[in-house]
């Protein structure tokens, strides 16, 4: 070994600090062991619940019986269910934001993101659809009153969503955004976030259905509506990317599932639920399948 | 599969190593703390399901990078919120900042190479193989890091030249 290698070993052996190991931290381990599997069993009881609501949306569908509003049904369209009648109006966009969903405080970009529709100065929001969604991101972590950069409009199919997914390159913060179509997600397009840059947004690549992809999604929230996407481990793995609206009690879930293979997703079907329980959202491994296997 | 005593004979014998090769990637002994519990609980959870972990140490030590690497940007911004908390945990140790210093100014391969061989000790076929990659570009990494680190801790470059004369 060279006498280099060896001073770098003492300055890195010098650096070393006390770590106090509380008597406790076995038990504690043990507790956050049962706190995951509790909580893999609750996505996973979701899941079924999410599938028994869809059949039995099927069957009510089927059998002709009335509905009463308040039943589950399938939906050949993942989009939300409510249309606000106007767009509400960020800090420094010039028009108003339909449908606009955020990640605040997205840790990955150091600014907070937003997706929206461009909706028109009076009358009725359109959906998120290409031609009229921009991303939105303002560069100030804690507030709004910095002027953001808008950008767009990008490619959304019928309807889209907006995910983080920090490091799947390796480069740098990431957005995905989740593209769908009326059979489901049609493609999720990757966005390179440079936060201080006059064009923040830089598509990166678009993986197609089918296309190898590693896969870590942050969260979506925006008042009554919530989003995300997880990973249920029990067999065939499968990512669920979902999106939820509370109204009049009740939250109204959306489901895409992507069966993975691998680092292989395909979309695999589509779900629709209503829960009056937060805690019957989609849950899971937020950190998805295998994304904490070491990386290349 | 791992049972009560191997996870206490971990806690014992390298859960202190292992939180100080993460604290020098994030400069944050809490945030090491964590992640080397979430990377432990992870592989525990693993072991019940019946997957094989070859090394415990190994498995967690690359799944807590890995998962010190995706916190690393909020553990920045947390910092830059309340200025004084770096001062606070330096404690006047000049010559740990510096090492973390020079260790922060790399890219996070050749960061986690680095504290793999001269923290961790491990041999460049043991870094490559716990984390998936050929030897080769351990070895590349490893030569980069190691010019850099030399380069920013002031190492006598004069008598590393001597040696290799």
């Amino acid at each position: 070994m060279s006498k280099l290698d060896e001073e770098l070993e003492r300055r890195f052996c010098t650096s070393q600090r006390p770590v106090y190991v509380d008597p406790s931290l076995f038990t504690r381990l043990v507790q956050r062991r049962s706190r995951r599997e509790r909580a893999k069993r609750l996505g996973a009881l979701a899941f079924v619940v999410g599938l028994v609501a869809v059949g039995a949306g099927v069957f009510a569908i089927t059998s002709g019986s009335d509905r009463n509003g308040t039943e589950p049904a399938t939906s050949d369209a993942p989009s939300l269910t409510a249309e606000p009648a106007v767009g509400a109006m960020l800090p420094g966009v010039p028009y108003p934001a339909c449908h606009a969903t955020t990640m605040p405080g997205y840790s990955g970009v150091g600014g907070t993101v937003y997706l929206f529709a461009r909706g028109p100065e009076s009358g009725l929001c359109p959906d998120v659809a290409s031609g009229n969604a921009f991303l939105a991101l303002y560069p100030d972590f804690l507030r709004l009153s910095s002027k953001p950069t808008i950008f767009g409009p990008i490619e959304c199919f019928n309807s889209c969503r907006v995910f983080g997914s920090p490091y799947i390159t390796l480069k740098g913060p990431e957005l995905a955004v989740v593209v769908m179509e009326h059979e489901g997600v049609d493609t999720i397009e990757l966005y390179h976030v440079e936060a201080r840059s006059e064009t923040p947004f830089m598509l990166i690549n678009v993986l197609e259905r089918g296309k190898r992809t590693p896969l870590r999604f942050d969260w979506g929230i925006h008042g009554d509506y919530r989003a995300g996407a997880v990973c249920s481990q029990s067999s065939p793995r499968t990512l669920d990317v979902w999106h939820a609206r509370l109204e009049e009690g009740k939250w109204h879930v959306v489901q895409q599932f992507m069966r993975l293979r691998g680092t292989t997703m395909i979309p695999s079907g589509t779900g629709k639920y209503a829960t009056s329980l937060a805690g019957n959202l989609p849950s899971g491994d937020p950190d998805f399948c295998d994304s904490t296997r070491p990386t290349p | 599969v791992l049972d009560d005593a191997t996870i206490r004979e971990f806690l014992r014998d390298d859960y202190q190593r292992l939180v100080n090769a993460v604290a020098l990637l994030t400069g944050d002994i809490a945030a090491a703390e964590d992640v080397v519990q979430e990377a432990l609980v992870r592989a525990w959870i693993r072991s019940d399901q019946g997957e094989e972990l070859e090394s415990l140490a190994a498995w967690v030590v690359v799944v807590a990078m890995n998962l010190a690497r995706s916190r690393w940007r909020r553990i920045l911004v947390e910092r830059r919120s309340r200025p004084g908390a770096l001062a606070a945990e330096g404690g006047g140790q000049t010559e740990r900042l510096d090492v973390e210093r020079a260790l922060a100014s790399l890219p996070p391969r050749q960061r986690e190479v680095a504290v793999m061989r001269y923290f961790l000790r491990m041999d460049t076929r043991d870094v490559a193989e716990a984390l998936g990659v050929s030897e080769g570009t351990v070895k590349n990494s490893l030569s980069k890091a190691r010019k850099a680190l030399a380069d920013r801790l002031r190492v006598d470059e004069q008598e590393e030249h001597d040696v290799e004369a």
